[in-house]
């Protein structure tokens, strides 16, 4: 019957036990995708998944890429185009919906499930799964306060303060917390003066609460780009360092977290500070003020304290004269093994100030640009003595597209999934140097700026570990 | 030094009739064996019809790094990594076939932490492959419809329930 070279392997796979063992030591997107080989690979998967799923957040498939329009009426009536940028090449560019394009804004994503509001007249506030296109749940406007009305019909920049709180491992309710900023009158008094008062939504009522309590207003500054962890939302300013508030009952509650200290015992500048959250933990990137040192540090769990976890150091990509403040960490992706982590990097690229808007018949010319910085940034990967199974050959493609209409330029370089090497390398321009870092843009898991670059390094050498 | 390193020896046979000896406290770490013996079953050469001599030279020469024991705290550290290359090494085979003539003898023979090796191992060189090139590798007839494949696709874990 069986061919005897091939027979030990058949006997392996066809045997359910043997085949489960197998099963279970794969990365959860194999996984995914494994389950379309044949029904009997389908069900046992599914077997595997109830037991391993569950406690885990699944994998991060990619990043949305949403890109701005150059017009200052942003505020108003635009059109948000939104790409997905997958993290492997398998996963299929169109597994996530084609509802987030369009006259629609992403304001947050948690886990998998997206906050988005129309930028059309009626400004609806909705929550998404990507994963399941037409899906979506138009939310109420929360309780009126004398002013949101008047807000919320003028601005999407009221919308900073929204913040989704969901995870999928302790339940399938998910909340949106509204940090909604309130003017004393008249206007043009201090600062200090104003307050924020907190809305919750909670998907089990279906309805929106107020807590009473009044907070002070500077507190919330940077709430929006604060991440949900272990039902709370953290962030960091500059004047209070890294803020918590709890929202695990109706009654928020703010309190203040330490700073860690840095490996040379200093205190990180609270301006430096970014958090990101991956793989159920929280992660804090404290960036030298002037360098390109990063230090990224983890808290596993609610009790634990900061421990360095990586530090980085950008040299190693791209030269320092390169860099400017815009440079930073915008996502960490933690792999469920460790060599499979990787941040993703925001690059300007040597766009220097002043530097005007991508014409047309710079394009070739800038794309070669990037091409040799790509390539630079490839062969110090690749020079860092990464393996590449024999079975592969590196191969990559570059595409260069330059939209006159939104005078938007993209380029899309994709190099081929094998773990070891780039996945994927993504550069967008916005149309002019003003939008660079001016514009927040949300996506799955974080946020893409226009004019960055998504740098997939899985290669622990350039991520110098530390015990 | 140990008084007990004269261990008492144990003779298997591989299915082409290769005999090999192997010291008792070795060979303890397949559970099925350590069984044979602790039933008085090893008293003649223990015959293992499911596993050639080219494999169970393999098992043996891993149970046997497995089986070495560091002498203190700093030898254990330099250990753990000599036996953590040792393993990577170790299922670098020339021939696929060698794998999962491994995955089965560790199966048979009830070697955890063989299985749990040399199963990673195979996942490994799967994990990155389309669904295309799994169901070629391993002659997987596709017993799906068109429509029930699509279907799979759709219902893909991204979604959350």
């Amino acid at each position: 019957m069986a061919y005897p070279e091939s027979s030990s392997m058949e006997l392996v796979i066809s045997n359910n036990d043997l085949l489960t063992e197998i099963l279970v030591r794969l990365p959860a997107l194999s996984l995914v995708l494994f389950k379309s080989i044949s029904k009997r690979w389908s069900s046992l998967i599914k077997e595997v998944a109830n037991v391993t799923f569950r406690h885990n957040l699944d994998p991060l498939s990619g990043l949305f890429l949403q890109k701005y329009p150059s017009s200052k009426e942003y505020e108003y009536t635009v059109s948000f185009s939104c790409d997905f940028v997958p993290f492997d090449t398998r996963i299929p560019l169109l597994a996530f919906g084609p509802e987030v394009h369009g006259d629609v804004k992403i304001l947050d994503s948690c886990n998998g499930l997206l906050l988005c509001c129309s930028t059309s007249s009626s400004r609806n506030l909705f929550v998404n799964n990507p994963s399941i296109s037409n899906m979506f749940k138009v939310l109420p406007e929360p309780d009126k306060s004398p002013l949101y009305k008047v807000i919320y019909n003028r601005s999407l920049t009221c919308f900073y303060g929204l913040k989704m709180a969901f995870d999928p491992t302790k339940s399938p309710l998910y909340k949106v917390i509204y940090a909604e900023t309130m003017h004393r009158f008249p206007f043009g008094n201090n600062e200090t003066d104003d307050w924020v008062q907190i809305h919750t939504f909670s998907s089990e009522t279906g309805n929106w609460s107020l807590c009473g309590h009044h907070f002070s207003y500077n507190r919330f500054d940077l709430f929006g780009d604060g991440v949900y962890w272990n039902d709370a939302i953290y962030w960091a300013n500059f004047e209070h360092g890294i803020s918590k508030l709890d929202i695990i009952n109706d009654h928020p509650v703010l309190t203040v977290l330490p700073s860690p200290y840095t490996v040379d015992g200093d205190v990180h500048y609270s301006y430096s500070l970014t958090l990101f959250e991956s793989r159920s933990c929280l992660l804090l990137v404290g960036k030298h003020f002037g360098g390109s040192r990063h230090i990224i540090y983890e808290k596993g769990n609610v009790h634990s304290e900061w421990s360095v976890k990586y530090i980085v150091n950008l040299d190693n990509i791209i030269s320092p004269e390169r860099l400017s403040v815009y440079d930073k960490i915008i996502c960490i992706v933690l792999g469920e093994r460790e060599e499979d982590s990787f941040p993703v990097w925001r690059l300007g690229l040597g766009i220097k100030k002043g530097m005007r808007p991508i014409d047309p018949n710079l394009g070739s010319e800038l794309c070669l640009y990037l091409i040799s910085i790509l390539l630079h940034a490839l062969t110090t990967l690749l020079s860092r003595s990464i393996h590449l199974p024999h079975h592969r050959t590196l191969s990559f493609s570059i595409s260069y597209s330059f939209s006159a209409s939104s005078s938007q330029s993209q380029f899309l370089i994709q190099f081929n999934h094998n773990p070891f090497v780039i996945t994927s390398f993504v550069v967008v321009y916005g149309s002019s140097t003003s939008t660079l870092g001016t514009f927040c843009s949300l996506c799955v898991p974080s946020r893409m700026w226009p004019g960055q670059v998504g740098f997939h390094v899985s290669s622990p050498e350039n991520l110098l570990g530390v015990a | 030094m140990s008084s007990s390193s004269s261990s008492k020896m144990i003779e298997l046979r591989s299915s082409d009739g290769e005999t090999f000896h192997v010291e008792e406290t070795v060979v303890l770490q397949s559970e099925t064996i350590k069984q044979m013996i602790d039933d008085d079953c090893a008293n003649a050469a223990i015959p293992l019809p499911n596993v050639t001599s080219m494999t169970l030279a393999k098992v043996i020469e891993y149970i046997k790094k497995h089986a070495e024991k560091p002498k203190d705290d700093d030898d254990k550290k330099v250990a753990e990594e000599d036996l953590k290359k040792f393993d990577a090494e170790f299922v670098k085979v020339d021939q696929e076939s060698m794998l999962f003539d491994l995955v089965r003898a560790a199966n048979y023979l009830n070697i955890k932490s063989l299985l749990d090796l040399t199963c990673q191992a195979v996942a490994d060189s799967i994990k990155d492959l389309s669904v295309e090139e799994v169901r070629k590798k391993f002659n997987i007839q596709n017993d799906f419809t068109p429509e029930e494949e699509a279907k799979v696709r759709k219902e893909n874990a991204w979604a959350f329930d």
